[in-house]
C-alpha cells in the first residue's frame, strides 16, 4: 500500500513538474493535474537547477498534503480508481440499439403486471408461462431480461411451479 | 447359443459412470443446481429434471433459462442473455452434466457443462 501511494505521489509530482515546466518555458499550457495552491511565479523563463529543486520540494509537500486529505483510508486508492474510471465509462458512445430514455413498452408493462399477479397468487402456471412467453418476443432485450429475472427471483424464492419444465416456452 | 445368451443378459457396460442426481443448494451465498442428464432421466422418482432452454429472437438476441427440480420438488432457475453462457447452454447434450449458479437478481452467475463419457 505504501509502495502504491509512493508511486502515485511520484507520478503526481512528475506530472506537476511537467505542468510547471511547460508553463514556465512557453510551451502550450496544460491544466494542472491536481488543484495546487498559488505557487511563486517563476522569475526567469528557464529556472536554475536549484530553483527547480526548491520548487519540486514545495510541490512535493503540497501534493503530499493534498493526497493525505483525499486518502482517508487504505481503500481510497481503489475508490479513487473507480471514481476516475466512472467518468470515462459514462463518456462512452451510447449503444445505438438503446434509446436514451426509453419508455417501457406496453407489452413489458403488461408482462410485468402478469408476473406480479402470479407472485401474488404464489404460483406460476402453464397459462402464465404461455402468456408471458408470448410477450417476450415483442420486448427489447433489456425488458426481456428484466421480466425473465423477475420470474426467476420469484421461483427461487418459493413461488410454486405448476408444471414440469422450463419457466418460459 | 452365445448370441442368445448375450441377447438375454444385455450388453455389459464398462468404464466410470456418473450418478449425479439433481442437487440444489447454496454456494458463496448464491443458489445453485447441478445434475447429470442420464442419471436424472433414469432416476426412480418422477420429479427431478434439469436443463436449459435457449430462446432466439428476430432482433438477433438470444437468451437462456436454466432450471432444475430435485427429487423433493425444490426448484431453481436463472436466466441470462450473456453470449458465453448462451453458448454453454447450446453445448448441452445427453452426455452433459449441468451446473448453474443464480445471482440474487435471478440472472445466471455462471453456467457450466461437462460433456464426458462417464455421463453417458
Amino acid at each position: 500500500m505504501k509502495t502504491a501511494l509512493a508511486c502515485a505521489l511520484c507520478m503526481l509530482v512528475g506530472a506537476g513538474g511537467a505542468w510547471w515546466f511547460a508553463s514556465s518555458t512557453g510551451a502550450p499550457k496544460v491544466d494542472p493535474p491536481v488543484a495546487v495552491r498559488d505557487a511563486p511565479a517563476p522569475a526567469r523563463t528557464v529556472p536554475t537547477p536549484t530553483e527547480v529543486a526548491v520548487l519540486r520540494g514545495i510541490m512535493r509537500e503540497e501534493l503530499a498534503a493534498a493526497l493525505k486529505e483525499q486518502a482517508p483510508s487504505p481503500m481510497s486508492a481503489v475508490s479513487a480508481s473507480a471514481a476516475l474510471a466512472a467518468p470515462a465509462a459514462s463518456a462512452q458512445a451510447p449503444d445505438p440499439d438503446e434509446e436514451p430514455n426509453p419508455e417501457p413498452s406496453p407489452v413489458f408493462v403488461q408482462a410485468q403486471a402478469q408476473v406480479q399477479a402470479s407472485i401474488a397468487k404464489g404460483k406460476w402456471t402453464e397459462q402464465d408461462r404461455e402468456q408471458v412467453s408470448g410477450e417476450l418476443g415483442r420486448m427489447t432485450q433489456k425488458e426481456r431480461d428484466e421480466v425473465m429475472r423477475s420470474v426467476s427471483r420469484a421461483l427461487n424464492a418459493g413461488m410454486r411451479v405448476d408444471f414440469a419444465g422450463p419457466p418460459f416456452l | 447359443m452365445l448370441g442368445a445368451s448375450l441377447l438375454a443378459t444385455g450388453v455389459a457396460l464398462a468404464g466410470s459412470s456418473s450418478n449425479q442426481q439433481v442437487v440444489v443448494g447454496t454456494t458463496g451465498g448464491l443458489l445453485y443446481a447441478k445434475g447429470t442428464f442420464r442419471p436424472v432421466r433414469n432416476s426412480a422418482d418422477s420429479t427431478q429434471y434439469i436443463g436449459c432452454s435457449i430462446y432466439a429472437y428476430d432482433s438477433g438476441s438470444r437468451s437462456i433459462a436454466c432450471y432444475a427440480t430435485d427429487a423433493v420438488g425444490n426448484y431453481r432457475n436463472c436466466s441470462t442473455s450473456d453470449p458465453g453462457m448462451v453458448q454453454v447452454a447450446a453445448s448441452l447434450n445427453p452426455a452433459s452434466y449441468l451446473y448453474f449458479v443464480v445471482n440474487a437478481d435471478g440472472s445466471c452467475n455462471r453456467v457450466i457443462s461437462v460433456n464426458a463419457s462417464y455421463n453417458l
